[in-house]
């Protein structure tokens, strides 16, 4: 869940952020400075995460099955994607479907 | 089969029998018509019945029969569809709260060549919401029900497409798959169902759900007939841009040849996990009989699927909540729960896991095949694992463990859309809880033929299509 939040921080950072400096991290001063929850493993901060990103209000209760729910999909993803060439993108399952399987 | 009941007849049946003057469309779409109201109460399994349109489109058929007119291969045929294929200036619900009173300003490509055929529409059918769902639950029009057993789900998400056809009230229908809405409905039903090859029919006029993953096809009660649906439908189409322009095969002029030769994929893991013992009884027994008809099989294993589920399941999230976003904000009471709960999470994924979860796509496909259509060219499973569920069992909103088992269903159709395969599904026995049992043919991409080849060389040795429910006309 600590991958999960991380990403989401960063995520809902890039609306509220000042557009010269894009926050890679946070202290704790600039959590605070930017609105948001200090501590990022609480399900206060998953839901100023989650209104933060899409102006959809969600309870903590609610922000945190999302982040249930999501977390092991993310990770498991993450993980596979490790090993794809640089190079990889979408349109090359087209291509792999069109080209057929072997006979 | 009856040959006294038209209703009995599959659809090739019918438009030969229309064709030659054996029965009228009018007849056969009176007999529908009648069954379908009488069944409504029990199965509810329309959205609405256009019964006058229908007979008016019936009368000119048989006009057209009369005069000696060229006739299309489902001349004067009744189906159905599942209610989110657009028709200009009709209600399409989409099974939906939101979409209660919507009127769509174009038609479908789909139900355009299909009309074209000479087929007529029976009306609008039951669906899960939105199309979200594998059990057939749907919390603003009523579930639809199995008539095999009422208390049990018909699969979703084309729930009145599966349900209809195995009770005799039509003769095909469209469904759409983007997890295993046809294949679900087809073996929870005991129908035949093809989810095609991504981009082999065109999604224009479609409601979409998830743009790289959803498939049109047909449900219908052999697998001649889904062939000649299938052809029908198919094919290159300038207003979906990414459909396929490769030629459509005459699916139905090989469909006799047979499985000699060909080589059948048993895999060894993921598919056969904890099978209940009918539904591994039954696959045995299919097994035995392609053997018995010349076909060899061989075993495999296919690449990690847990990844495709979870790619899959990230790629459907995100699609689906981008297109429902909007109403997600301004409309979120008029969802259920229960589907309102599986589109929201998709707003919260990162954008570089849902391009991670494509880009794996080609990559996995290739492993796939290399794993499976480098010794075989068709790879059997069950569509599920159990017997059918009861409603009560799968329902999200009454049960506490409902929502997990009714998104248990998919777990051997999902990882097929992730790869862009085509698939047959069609039925293959009873369990003991008196519902059929469901089989699913994978193939190689644009290669359906093979797999109605396998599925009609199955069914004229079983006839497990042939049943029908108890309480289908004709059968009380």
């Amino acid at each position: 869940m600590g991958e999960l939040l991380a990403e989401a921080f960063l995520m809902a950072c890039w609306p509220i952020g000042p557009a010269h400096a894009i926050p890679w991290s946070f202290d704790e001063k600039q959590r605070g400075e930017q609105g948001m929850s200090k501590d990022p493993l609480t399900d206060d901060y998953v839901r100023d995460v989650a209104r933060s990103a899409q102006g959809v209000k969600i309870s903590p209760e609610d922000a945190t099955v999302v982040a249930l729910t999501i977390g092991p999909f993310n990770r498991m993803v993450r993980e596979a994607a490790l090993d794809l060439p640089f190079e990889a993108e979408p349109a090359g399952f087209l291509l792999a479907l069109e080209a057929g399987s072997p006979r | 089969m009856s040959a006294a009941n038209p209703l009995h007849l599959d659809l090739v049946g019918i438009a030969a029998a229309i064709a030659r003057r054996e029965v009228s469309s009018v007849e056969v779409t009176r007999a529908c018509l009648a069954e379908a109201e009488r069944l409504q109460p029990e199965l509810n399994l329309f959205i609405r019945i256009d019964g006058e349109e229908a007979l008016a489109a019936a009368a000119a058929a048989d006009a057209a029969v009369a005069r000696g007119d060229e006739l299309g291969p489902l001349h004067g045929v009744p189906l159905a569809h599942k209610d989110m294929y657009y028709r200009a200036g009709r209600v399409v619900t989409c099974g939906s709260e939101i979409r209660r009173n919507w009127v769509a300003d174009t038609t479908s490509s789909a139900l355009e060549r299909l009309s074209a055929a000479g087929a007529l529409n029976l009306g609008t059918l039951n669906m899960s919401e939105f199309a979200m769902g594998g059990t057939g639950h749907n919390y603003h029009y009523g579930h639809c029900r199995n008539p095999w057993k009422v208390t049990h789900v018909p699969g979703g998400s084309s729930a009145g497409s599966g349900a209809g056809v195995a009770a005799r009230l039509f003769y095909g229908a469209l469904g759409s798959d983007t997890g295993g809405s046809i294949r679900l409905p087809a073996a929870f039903c005991g129908v035949t169902g093809i989810k095609p090859t991504q981009t082999r029919v065109s999604r224009y006029g479609a409601m979409p759900l998830s743009f790289s993953m959803d498939n049109v096809g047909p449900l219908a009660r052999s697998a001649r007939d889904c062939a000649r649906l299938l052809k029908i439908i198919a094919g290159a189409d300038t207003r979906d841009p990414t459909c396929s322009g490769r030629p459509v095969p005459d699916y139905e002029a090989g469909i006799d040849g047979g499985v000699a030769g060909l080589t059948i994929a048993v895999p060894t893991n993921h598919y056969l996990d904890n099978l209940h013992a009918d539904v591994l009884s039954a696959y045995e027994a299919a097994l035995d009989l392609f053997r018995r008809l010349g076909a060899t099989t061989v075993e495999v294993e296919v690449p990690d699927h847990d990844l495709m589920l979870g790619a899959i399941h990230t790629v459907i999230s995100v699609e689906a909540a981008t297109y429902h976003g909007p109403w997600l904000r301004k409309r979120p009471g008029d969802y259920s729960q229960a589907v309102r709960s599986r589109f929201e999470p998709g707003l919260y994924y990162p954008a570089t896991r849902y391009l991670e979860a494509l880009n794996l796509r080609g990559p996995m496909l290739q492993a796939f095949e290399a794993a499976v259509f480098a010794k075989a060219d068709v790879m059997l499973t069950p569509v599920l694992s159990t017997p059918v569920p009861t409603l009560a069992a799968t329902d999200a909103h009454s049960n506490p463990d409902g929502s997990r088992a009714a998104a248990a269903v998919a777990r051997n159709t999902r990882p097929i859309n992730y790869l862009g395969l085509p698939a047959l599904a069609f039925p293959g026995g009873f369990s003991s809880n008196g519902l059929p049992i469901g089989l699913q043919a994978v193939g190689r991409a644009f290669d359906e033929a093979t797999l109605f080849r396998l599925g009609h060389a199955y069914q004229q040795e079983t006839r497990w299509h042939e049943r029908v429910p108890p309480l289908a006309a004709g059968n009380e």
